[in-house]
């Protein structure tokens, strides 16, 4: 299971950099840990690390650090920061949700890995970089590339204005499988020795991918289609840096795939509209057919319960929506079938008190029902009279239920 | 918002699609906020969409053989990730579909503001597509979006899940533990005092995860609620340095927790009362905890 951090105040935080950004970076040092401040822990989640966990962190991440020159000027920096990014995901086992909290970051950076820190950015750097934000502290932002490029992107193969194109642009890193194929995309060019000008070479494909993102879903897309519109994105940019024009083309499958199993067609039968208007769309055709059906299956629950609700006719009625069935109630009452009871969730209807035994309330279970029907539209459709013939033994309530089966 | 920002090709009409709104797996509609959300929840959403084919290709000038999908997908605007459900593939079907919809959203890496998106999207455009009708694939041609908050404002009782096999000094077999100091009452409540839950029971987890109603889980719930407010409650009476002057504690604190506690408990009666009834007469003290809180009600 998953660990919870220490968190430790924004405040706080500024008060530990302020005190200690100015002393040299060997007093830092001797000051990490720094367990003194009081911390809080998530009000949820799981259990709190160990100590001895941060304590071997530390300690890898400053073996780290040495090898890349800490104290002195940092050699291999992009080397540092992936084997650092590895290091921190591997060795904390927080959730994404966890990592996400600016406080959590706060304590890493200012309890335990300041002189980190400060030998990384300089002790004039902002003071972003050492309390927990987004995109600016020092080890929060090595874990998310971690995170969002995975185990099998090598982060030394990028440069950091390259990881910035994607990291601060959310729209691309949020979907990890497309910020991943951005990333091995650049790679791969560069292996290739055809990422000329690599930096604005990302810079010029991203903007092209996000100019996309309103009009295109690319989670909807499998692998290969992401892949190809990536690919097309890089090409389109490296044409636009030779001066040349280049569209990314509209790739489409070459064979459609077919409909999934759970989609279903709703039937289309013509028998009756509530009204003689026409109708705009073929969904309110549809949610035409079968009225005067849905209309007796409505009333024949009331009849037999006592009341009607929207959720009870769409549990009879399955292939009409909560809007159709609320459609079906307003016709009823306008018509004087039904009347409406309750408000808002309560709102239920029943029949009017002549045919529900004069007091309204539920039919005995034991007593013979009568039927409930529809009385006849104030304004008859034209349509009706072409309506089939009903069996006068058979309820709506049967035939709807037979015809599901 | 339904359409996309002016795209650059024909959209159909709204009345073409028919969205119900997403519920839970019981049927509850989904609300503008779900208070009982934790991290270790993870969100299961369905729902249902119609959409009028035939409109759908007509508007947007596609020939019937022109193929779709409708697509679902999650942001959280507190982790910055994003997630889809599975695609529903309408393929080249004709006239009105219905189409159920799944998302689940893993609570590790949500929270926050999620937004929830479901798009109709061109699949394949089909033979003899004009020039301004959508063309290319997962080109978005209606757009339905909801919001909802993870993370309820509520206040919350800090607690963890733990194997109580890995804690030595905890019996294997006992379900929780309330891990706290009634000596360290300047200590942060999210910091300083935890409600241990043993992991290998399932009962009890399931009875304290918020949101779950059934008869069984309400009393185990309600039992826990009381045998901790009853620990905390005991301990500050204990405590001389509480009883002498309990309003001193910093906000956040054990020590304001607790004033806050026995003051919505036994509103208008002093602690030192309190502290001396603990003596004189605990009984009376223990039932009137019990009424407050409503246990087993």
């Amino acid at each position: 299971m998953s660990v919870v951090l220490p968190r430790l105040g924004r405040a706080l935080a500024l008060q530990i950099l302020e005190r200690r950004r100015d002393t040299p970076l060997i007093e830092i040092a001797d000051e990490m840990p720094d367990l003194d401040p009081v911390v809080t822990y998530s009000p949820v989640g799981g259990s709190q690390i160990g100590r001895s966990v941060i304590a071997d962190l530390r300690a890898a991440l400053v073996e780290i650090a040495r090898e890349h020159g800490m104290p002195g000027p940092i050699v291999e920096t992009s080397s540092f920061e992936a084997k650092s990014a590895r290091v921190i995901h591997q060795r904390l086992d927080i959730t994404p949700h966890e990592a996400a909290q600016e406080e959590v970051w706060s304590y890493l950076t200012c309890c335990w890995l300041l002189d980190v820190a400060v030998w990384r950015f300089g002790p004039d750097a902002n003071a972003d970089r050492f309390v927990g934000h987004l995109n600016r502290n020092t080890f929060r932002r090595m874990w998310w590339r971690a995170e969002v490029f995975g185990p099998d992107i090598d982060l030394a193969l990028l440069g950091e204005d390259e990881l910035v194109n994607i990291m601060e642009r959310p729209t691309l890193f949020s979907d990890q499988r497309l910020a991943r194929m951005i990333a091995l995309e650049l790679i791969a060019r560069t292996a290739r020795g055809i990422a000329v000008e690599r930096m604005r070479l990302m810079r010029e494909a991203t903007k092209r991918l996000l100019r996309l993102t309103p009009f295109v879903a690319f989670a909807a897309m499998d692998d290969r289609q992401l892949k190809l519109i990536v690919s097309d994105a890089f090409d389109a940019a490296a044409s636009g840096l030779i001066g040349m024009q280049a569209a990314m083309p509209h790739r489409a499958t070459e064979v459609s795939p077919s409909a999934s199993p759970e989609v279903t067609e709703l039937p289309r039968l013509e028998i009756a509209a509530p009204t003689d208007e026409p109708p705009s769309s073929l969904v309110e055709s549809a949610r035409a057919i079968n009225f005067e059906e849905v209309a007796q299956a409505a009333l024949d629950i009331a009849q037999r319960t006592g009341r009607v609700t929207n959720i009870a006719l769409r549990e009879v009625v399955q292939i009409i929506s909560s809007e159709e069935a609320r459609d079906v109630f307003g016709v009823l009452v306008e018509r004087g079938a039904l009347v409406r009871r309750g408000v808002k969730r309560g709102t239920h209807y029943v029949l009017p008190m002549e045919q529900n035994g004069n007091d309204g309330s539920a039919p005995s279970p034991t007593a013979e029902p009568r039927r409930a029907s529809i009385p006849p539209p104030r304004q008859p459709a034209p349509a009706q009279a072409d309506a089939p013939q009903r069996r006068s033994t058979d309820t709506a309530l049967r035939r709807l239920l037979r015809r599901m089966r | 918002m339904k359409s996309p920002p002016s795209p650059p090709y024909l959209l159909p009409p709204d009345a073409a699609i028919a969205e119900q709104p997403w519920a839970d797996m019981d049927g509850r509609p989904l609300e503008d906020r779900l208070e009982h959300w934790d991290p270790f929840t993870d969100t299961e959403l369905f729902r249902v969409v119609d959409v009028d084919l035939d409109s759908v290709r007509a508007a947007c000038r596609l020939n019937v053989d022109s193929a779709f999908a409708l697509g679902v997908n999650w942001y959280s605007n507190r982790t910055r990730l994003s997630g889809s459900g599975p695609v529903v593939e309408l393929g080249q079907l004709r006239g009105v579909i219905r189409a159920p919809l799944s998302l689940v959203i893993p609570g590790d890496a949500a929270g926050g503001r999620i937004s929830i998106r479901t798009a109709l999207v061109l699949r394949h455009p089909g033979t003899n597509a004009t020039p301004i009708s959508p063309r290319r694939e997962g080109a978005i041609l209606w757009i339905d979006s909801t919001s909802v908050a993870f993370e309820g404002g509520s206040a919350r009782f800090p607690i963890t899940a733990l194997d109580f096999t890995t804690v030595p000094r905890l019996p294997d077999g006992a379900s929780w533990a309330l891990e706290w100091d009634p000596e360290q009452l300047d200590a942060p409540v999210l910091g300083d005092l935890r409600l241990l839950l043993n992991s290998t029971d399932e009962i009890l987890l399931t009875a304290v995860r918020s949101g779950v109603v059934d008869a069984k889980s309400v009393v185990i719930r309600s039992f826990v609620m009381f045998d901790v407010a009853r620990a905390l409650v005991h301990g500050a009476l204990r405590n001389d340095r509480f009883v002498d002057d309990p309003e001193t504690f910093d906000e956040g604190s054990i020590g304001r927790m607790l004033f806050e506690l026995l003051s919505m408990c036994w509103p208008g009666v002093p602690i030192k009362t309190l502290a001396s009834r603990r003596h004189s007469d605990p009984t009376r003290l223990e039932a009137e905890l019990q009424a407050h809180l409503g246990v087993f009600r």
